[in-house]
This record gives structure tokens, C-alpha cells and sequence, in this order.
């Protein structure tokens, strides 16, 4: 039998329907991307119970605990706002759920003493909660559900109240933490570099739906449907028709697909365009502008009434240009799916 | 996207019984006044209630009842608005003094401000003496008292903090960057104040007004003492008087009916107003606050002589009490000299007659009934707000509505549906029913205490509590009750400074053997024994200082709930 979590989710709201079937690796952190408002917090309501499932199952270690009570489920959660408690200490907090378990007290403050080192804030046990600073509220708040010892610990948008650079870092001690206590983690995000970053796992969800399950490279080099090839990196999505003009195998509706940094801008003097083999060229591309990005510049051109941008290392100064993409890096989609 | 939440039984369950026995002890004196009214010889008719309605004497009583309920709110307005002007524009150094003078109306008995009155504008009161020794007079210059005057001003001197406090805190709570854009757009000062400020002002000095008109519409022992005789009636006071004067107990319920129809009018406007307040602004989520000025020469005359004007408006009449109870004169014309007569009749140290001699057990049955009450009042004001954590739910509305209802019905009606009671019960159960009464005219306040506090709280301590295993009962007690410790107290703290204070209700419902302090203070004022009353005075002073000194500190000491 394997050990994997299940999770067959259906709720439907006034006007949204979330309806999810997914099945997922134990130890493993697993990211749910995608836009606001695509089902992601519901989610995680769902799977600890504090929004009831309408029907199907969750699955863990061979239970299925929809008809549980959200105390009987034995899965934290890591709230955005952290929500830990202003009238209890460091100490108080994170032995709260031990407390619940009835653990003694002296076996509480060893626990608590090593979740604190575990998360880097040692000697913080007597510290109130409103002296300490975002970062440190974020990584109590992950202490307290560790404490807990879930089966399941899920964290929703937990680094998006802090600024960049501390995101960052506490992005990479979640992961570590994670590969440390070979936890599974469900972690919401709507920020694809950090699901990219950390995730072993990606579950692209929009509109209450899954899109695309699969590691962070099969995601981003091979996404299946148009919304995961758009939502994740730079991409241009056009007309097949307008890249092969005279190849009738494509039907009208036929869309393909390239990422910006493959779109080849031909400085004629400079390459031998039979290396790199095969290819597609578009001649006759109108500049209309090139924006600075700091690596690289932006280009946006036009062919034949179709935008297409593309990476470039050096400045653009021409007015029409030739470009160039190799086959092997263009998807084909047929009605939104891969061809 | 709306969230169907999954509903937490606990929340539901926990408001149940307090809601069950506040119906109880409101609905039921509520309905045998309005028996009273209709069933006469346990026969229904509104032909009482029709005759009075047609009788030109009722006309008369409603149109002063709301002639001095209009013209105190206006007074109110004009002594609050330029200071909240004044509070909102400059940094005024006299700001906290204001602040705190003007919270003390809030927790001061109707029978202070009376008793204070009579010391303070008294023919033989302070400002007359102070006025007489000034310009060498032989005769009392100002006839303020027990006058149409006196009304205005008490109801003034009680509610004009109301409006200062309301209105100034919603002022400096509007977001600013729309008169900025509007000087942008090149308006004037004057414009964008007319154009852009006042329109959305007006609504919260409506709604501050309302409130203001309601209560006066309701006053009762003012209006009773200060107005000093029949030519001044109101609703309330006509209600008192066929209730326990002329012991016409239909009419005195037909005219609860009327007026509690007359305050239905008025709350419903107050809420649509104040439901406008809280539109108005939160469509502005980034608050951009105003700076206030440096005060100029003129700001700063302007408010030193406001912050003075109001301190002695508000203090004299207390202080004045406290004065006059260790003052006596030997003789009918002597000079008054220092004494502690007053206090050793009220502790029964010497020899007492008449009204004095109840004045130890009023203090004792004070002291019981308030902490009784206050004790009682709390969990179920807990309980009943635990309701209105469910925005738009039917219990929160329930909840809201159930806390409003005691403002449409005054205590001097909630008193009289207990006194009928008594009536009916053959005047058992005294001192229960008092406390019956006061818990129903407390619990609102209670109610406004815990409320927003608890909405303050957000869900996701208590989802995380569960998530961590706490069921959703451990959850309220560990972590969410904490969470309102200070809200808990300064309520029940409340709750017990109105029940020491309340008059209304209690003099309506007390028989000879029930007295409180408030009540004693009112016979005495009466038997013109105002050393006596004074002395009585001081200590409620003292219980209200305690009360007023200690929800300031707790509002010190709030914490952000994150």
C-alpha cells in the first residue's frame, strides 16, 4: 500500500467551484502556485477542516480524515498573519499544543528549548510576542507547529508579510528545516520564484482547478496546458500559423509556445546560422523598443501583426531584425493542451 | 470569494442561555407594561390608549419632551464642536486635560449632576455666593434652577462630551488625502472644508446628535429635580407620576408605549446614520492622517479659554459636592464652617432622623446590588458578544438588536414593568427584582464594552489554537477569553459604577425598605438636607473616580492582537 497523501477536494462557493484530485509523496514540501483567488487558502482550510469538504477524501497514512473534528486531524498550519498569542511568551506559545497533549512541563521546555535551536532563535523562550520582529514571529509561529509533531504541516503565504531579502532567507531555513525533520510541508505561495526555489513539488492551481503537477523543471520546461506555460517565466504564446507559414500540418487554431530567452535576435555577420540546426527564422521584425533589466534587455518586436519579445544581452539599435528559435524549443498547443 | 465557513457549534451554543434569560428579564416586564395598557378588567381595549393618544394634555407633554431634548442637543453641539475643531486642527497642550474631563460625564450618575447643580448653581450655591461676595449683592443674582434653564444646561452638562468625543475622534480618523488632492485640484481652505470635510463630517455629527437627542428624550431624574414642578413634564417624568403618584398604572403604560415608539424613531434613524459613518470611510484602507498645526496666537487663547471653560463646567458641580458635605452652619444665617457631621450621621456615629437614617443600608444595598450585578452582567455580556463575532449572522443581529432594545426602552419604563411585577406578586422579591432591572439596563454597555474588542480578534488565533489540537471550547478559554481580560474588567467595572448609580428605574421600583444610595440621595434633596446628601454624593464621587481612574489605565495598557 503506499504511503502517499490523497486528496480529493470539492466545495462549491456562490460562484466558484474548487474540485481537486491529487495525489502526493510523504516527506516531501509540496508549493500550491498560483494567482489570488484560485482556491490555494481554501485549500488548506479544506485539508485541516476548518471549511468542510462537500466530498471525496483526504488521505493520510491510510486515514481519511474528512469526517474528523479540525483538532482530531493532527495537521498544522502556519497562518499568514502567524497568529500567535500576544498574551503568552515564546515559551508559552510553542508549548501550547505540547500543553493540549498533555506532555509535563519539564518534558515541555526541553521540546521547546530544541524547537527554538532548530529554528535559530535559542534563549528566546521568556520573549514577548510583540517585541520580537516579523522574522522571529514567522519562525515561532513554525516552532509552535512542529511542537505539535503534525503529520502534515502546512504553511499559507507564511514569508508574505516580510521584506524581500528576509523572505529569501527564511525561504531557504524552511526548506532546510523541512530536509531536516523529513517533514511533509504543503506551502501556498503565489510567488513563482519561491516555489521554483524550494519546492520538491509544484501544484500549479487557477480557478479552483489543478493545472499542472510536476517537479519545478518539468514545470518550467514543459508546462502542459497554456495558463502553466504563462504563469511561470516569460513566454510568448502566438498563432502557429504566424511562426510556420506554409506548413498546412497546423490548423487554424493551432497556438505554439517559446520562452523570451529563446528567441535568437540575428546579427548576420556574427554566427553561422547552419549550426544550429533546425531552426525556424522570421525576417523582417520591427523593433519597438528595448528596455533595460540589468542582465539582459527586453526586446518587444513585431511580426506580421504579431508581438513577440526575446532576451538580449546587448542593446538593440536596429529598426527591423531577424530572429531565429530553434524547434526543439517550441510547444505546440492544440485548444490549450500540448499537441 | 465567499467563504462558507464551517459553523463552529461551540460559538453557537455559548451565546444560547444568555440570550434565553435576557429575553426573560427584558420581554417580561416589557409586556406586562404593555398588558397594562391594553387589558383593563382582563379585557383587551385601546380605548385608553386611544384617549390618551387624542387627550391635548399628552400633546403638550410630547412636544416639551422633545422641545428640550432638541434645544439640549443644540447646546451640546455648541459647546462641542469648537472643541473638537480645536482638538482636531492644532496641537493643543490642554488635549489630554480635555480628553479626560470630558469622559467624566460618562461614568457620573444623573444624581451627581442634580445634586451638584443644586451645590454649584444653587440660589445659595457657589456661583451665587462667588457672584454676591464679587459684586457686593444682597441678593442671589443668577435663577438658574429648578427652571427650564437648569434642564438645558444639566442635559448639556451631560451630553455635550458625547458629541466632542465622537465627532473629534472621527475627524482626526478621516483620511486626509482627499482634502490634499483637493488643494491639488485648487481649492480653496474654505471650499475644500465645505466641499470636501463637512460632507462627510455631517454624518457623525448627525449621528453623535441623535444619540444626544435620544437621551434627553429619555431623561428623567434631571428633568424631575431641576425642572421643578408640572409646568415641566416630560414623557418620563409622566410616566413616574401616574405610575407612583396618582397610581394610574394603564395610562402610565400607555405613555411607555408612546415613548418607546417615539425612541423605535429616533434608533432607527441613529443606525442608518451610523451605519453611513462606517461606509463612508472604509472604502479608504491606507489612512493618511492630518498634521496638526503649531497653534497660533489666537489658537492658543482660543484654547486655553476652552480647556478652562470646560474643566470648570464639568468640575465645579462635583467639586462643589464635595465641598458642601463638610460644611454646616449653626444658625439659619451663619457662616458655614469646616464639619464632619455629615459623614458621622451617614455612618451612624451620631444621632440621625428622618431620610439620614437609611443611609448606611443604602450604602451597604448599593455596594450588593452593583456587585451582583456586575458580577452577572459580564459572562453574559461574554456570551452575548461571542454572537456578534459572525458578521451579518442572524444571532449577531440578534445580539445587536437585543443590546439596542434597552436604549428604546428607558429604565423609568424598565422600572415600571418591574414594578407591576411587584405589584402582581404582592411586593416579594424586593431586592431581586432590583437587581433584575439594573442588569437589564446595564447589560448594553456591558455588551459595547466587550464587542468590539472581540471582533478586534482575529480568527486565525483561534483556528491555529485548533490546528494544534485545541478543541474549539479550549480554544475560547486559552486563548481568546485571555484576549479580552481587560475588556472583561473595564465592563464589569462599568456595570458596576452604572448599577451604584442608577436612579431611574430603582426609584420607580423602590418600596420604603429598599434604598440605595441613589435613592437616599433623592429623598434627601427633596427634604432639602443637602449636607446629608452631599456627604452620600461624595462617596458615590469616590466609587466613580475609582471606576474612571481604572478604565483609564486599562485603556493604557492595550496590546495589539496582531
Amino acid at each position: 500500500m503506499s504511503n502517499n497523501i490523497k486528496l480529493n477536494l470539492n466545495k462549491q462557493f456562490d460562484e466558484f467551484l474548487l474540485d481537486i484530485d491529487i495525489e502526493l509523496e510523504q516527506g516531501k514540501l509540496i508549493s500550491l502556485l498560483g494567482p489570488s483567488g484560485c482556491g490555494k487558502s481554501t485549500t488548506l482550510q479544506l485539508i485541516t477542516g476548518l471549511i468542510e469538504n462537500d466530498k471525496g477524501h483526504i488521505i493520510v497514512d491510510g486515514k481519511d480524515l474528512s469526517k474528523m473534528k479540525v483538532n482530531e486531524r493532527e495537521i498544522a498550519m502556519v497562518f499568514q498573519d502567524y497568529a500567535l498569542y500576544p498574551h503568552l511568551n515564546v515559551e508559552k506559545n510553542i508549548a501550547y499544543p505540547l500543553k493540549i497533549k498533555k506532555v509535563k512541563k519539564i518534558e515541555r521546555k526541553k521540546r521547546v528549548k530544541e524547537l527554538l535551536e532548530i529554528v535559530g532563535l535559542s534563549n528566546f523562550e521568556n520573549r514577548k510576542i510583540e517585541s520580537l520582529s516579523g522574522g522571529e514571529r514567522q519562525r515561532i509561529a513554525l516552532a509552535r507547529a512542529l511542537a505539535y509533531e503534525p503529520k502534515l504541516l502546512l504553511l499559507d503565504e507564511p514569508l508574505s508579510a516580510l521584506d524581500a531579502k528576509m523572505r529569501n532567507h527564511l525561504r531557504d531555513e524552511i526548506r532546510r528545516i523541512q530536509q531536516q525533520l523529513k517533514i511533509t510541508m504543503i506551502y501556498v505561495t503565489h510567488d513563482q520564484s519561491e516555489a521554483l526555489a524550494i519546492s520538491d513539488t509544484i501544484v500549479l492551481m487557477n480557478n479552483g482547478k489543478v493545472e499542472m503537477c510536476a517537479t519545478p523543471e518539468e514545470l518550467y520546461h514543459n508546462p502542459k496546458t497554456k495558463f502553466a506555460s504563462t504563469f511561470i517565466g516569460e513566454g510568448n504564446f502566438i498563432k502557429a500559423s504566424t511562426v510556420f507559414e506554409n506548413d498546412l500540418s497546423f490548423s487554424t487554431d493551432s497556438m505554439v509556445f517559446f520562452r523570451y530567452e529563446n528567441v535568437k535576435i540575428i546579427e548576420k555577420s556574427k554566427f553561422n546560422l547552419d549550426e544550429i540546426l533546425p531552426h525556424v527564422i522570421l525576417k523582417n521584425a520591427s523593433v519597438l523598443s528595448c528596455e533595460f533589466r540589468g542582465v539582459f534587455y527586453i526586446i518587444k518586436l513585431l511580426y506580421k501583426d504579431t508581438n513577440i519579445s526575446a532576451f538580449s544581452k546587448v542593446k538593440i539599435e536596429d529598426s527591423k531584425v531577424d530572429i531565429c528559435i530553434r524547434k526543439k524549443d517550441i510547444k505546440y498547443f492544440d485548444n490549450n493542451l500540448l499537441k | 470569494m465567499k467563504k462558507n465557513k464551517k459553523i463552529d457549534l461551540v460559538e453557537r451554543i455559548i451565546p444560547i442561555p444568555s440570550i434565553i434569560l435576557l429575553t426573560i428579564i427584558f420581554l417580561l416586564p416589557l409586556l406586562s407594561t404593555l398588558s397594562k395598557a391594553f387589558i383593563v378588567e382582563n379585557k383587551f381595549t385601546i380605548e385608553p390608549f386611544y384617549n390618551l393618544l387624542k387627550d391635548s394634555y399628552t400633546h403638550r407633554i410630547l412636544l416639551f419632551t422633545i422641545n428640550q431634548a432638541l434645544v439640549s442637543t443644540l447646546l451640546s453641539l455648541i459647546i462641542a464642536i469648537p472643541g473638537a475643531y480645536l482638538l482636531v486642527n492644532y496641537q493643543i497642550k490642554g488635549r489630554k486635560l480635555i480628553l479626560a474631563v470630558c469622559t467624566i460625564p460618562f461614568v457620573l450618575p444623573a444624581i451627581l449632576v442634580i445634586l451638584g447643580f443644586v451645590t454649584f448653581y444653587g440660589n445659595n450655591g457657589f456661583l451665587n455666593l462667588v457672584l454676591m461676595k464679587i459684586f457686593n449683592l444682597e441678593n442671589p443674582p443668577l435663577k438658574i434652577l429648578y427652571s427650564y434653564k437648569a434642564i438645558i444646561i444639566a442635559h448639556a452638562f451631560y451630553n455635550f462630551p458625547i458629541i466632542l468625543v465622537l465627532v473629534t475622534t472621527y475627524w482626526e480618523n478621516l483620511d486626509y488625502k482627499l482634502e490634499l488632492s483637493s488643494y491639488v485640484f485648487g481649492a480653496s481652505k474654505l471650499q475644500t472644508f465645505i466641499h470636501i470635510t463637512l460632507p462627510r463630517l455631517i454624518v457623525s455629527i448627525i449621528s453623535s446628535s441623535l444619540l444626544v437627542f435620544l437621551f434627553c428624550f429619555t431623561s428623567f431624574s434631571i428633568i424631575l429635580v431641576l425642572g421643578g414642578g408640572p409646568k415641566y413634564t416630560t414623557m418620563e417624568v409622566e410616566i413616574y407620576r401616574r405610575a407612583r403618584i396618582s397610581m394610574d398604572l394603564t395610562s402610565a403604560s400607555s405613555y411607555a408605549l408612546i415613548s418607546i415608539l417615539f425612541c423605535i424613531i429616533i434608533l432607527i434613524l441613529y443606525n442608518i446614520f451610523q451605519r453611513k459613518t462606517t461606509t463612508i470611510e472604509s472604502t479608504n484602507k491606507s489612512l493618511y492622517k492630518k498634521e496638526k498645526k503649531p497653534v497660533s496666537k489666537l489658537g492658543l487663547i482660543l484654547s486655553i479659554l476652552y480647556t478652562i471653560i470646560v474643566v470648570i463646567f464639568v468640575l465645579s458641580p462635583i467639586v462643589s459636592i464635595i465641598i458642601k458635605s463638610f460644611l454646616a452652619s449653626n444658625t439659619r444665617s451663619g457662616d458655614s464652617l469646616f464639619t464632619l457631621k455629615w459623614y458621622k450621621q451617614l455612618f451612624g456615629l451620631s444621632m440621625t432622623t428622618g431620610v439620614m437614617k437609611s443611609s448606611l443600608d443604602s450604602i451597604i444595598n448599593s455596594l450588593k446590588i452593583a456587585l451582583i450585578v456586575a458580577l452577572f452582567s459580564t459572562p453574559m455580556a461574554l456570551s452575548l458578544a461571542v454572537a456578534s463575532k459572525r458578521d451579518k449572522s442572524t444571532s449577531s443581529i440578534l445580539v445587536e438588536l437585543l443590546a439596542m432594545l434597552p436604549l428604546a426602552v428607558s429604565s423609568v419604563i424598565i422600572g415600571l414593568g418591574y414594578y407591576l411585577i411587584s405589584a402582581k406578586i404582592q411586593n416579594k422579591g424586593g431586592l431581586i427584582l432590583v437587581i433584575l432591572a439594573h442588569l437589564v439596563i446595564v447589560l448594553p454597555f456591558n455588551i459595547r464594552a466587550i464587542t468590539p474588542e472581540i471582533r478586534k480578534l482575529s480568527p486565525s488565533l483561534k483556528n491555529s489554537a485548533m490546528t494544534l489540537g485545541a478543541s474549539s471550547f479550549r480554544a475560547f478559554i486559552d486563548i481568546e477569553v485571555p484576549l479580552l481580560k481587560n475588556a472583561l474588567i473595564s465592563g464589569a467595572i462599568f456595570a458596576f459604577a452604572i448599577s451604584m448609580g442608577e436612579v431611574n428605574a430603582t426609584l420607580i421600583l423602590s418600596s420604603s425598605s429598599i434604598v440605595t444610595i441613589p435613592v437616599t440621595m433623592y429623598r434627601l434633596i427633596g427634604s432639602y438636607n443637602f449636607g446629608g446628601a452631599c456627604a452620600l454624593g461624595t462617596i458615590l464621587i469616590i466609587v466613580c473616580s475609582i471606576v474612571f481612574i481604572s478604565s483609564e489605565y486599562l485603556k493604557r495598557d492595550k496590546r495589539d492582537y496582531i
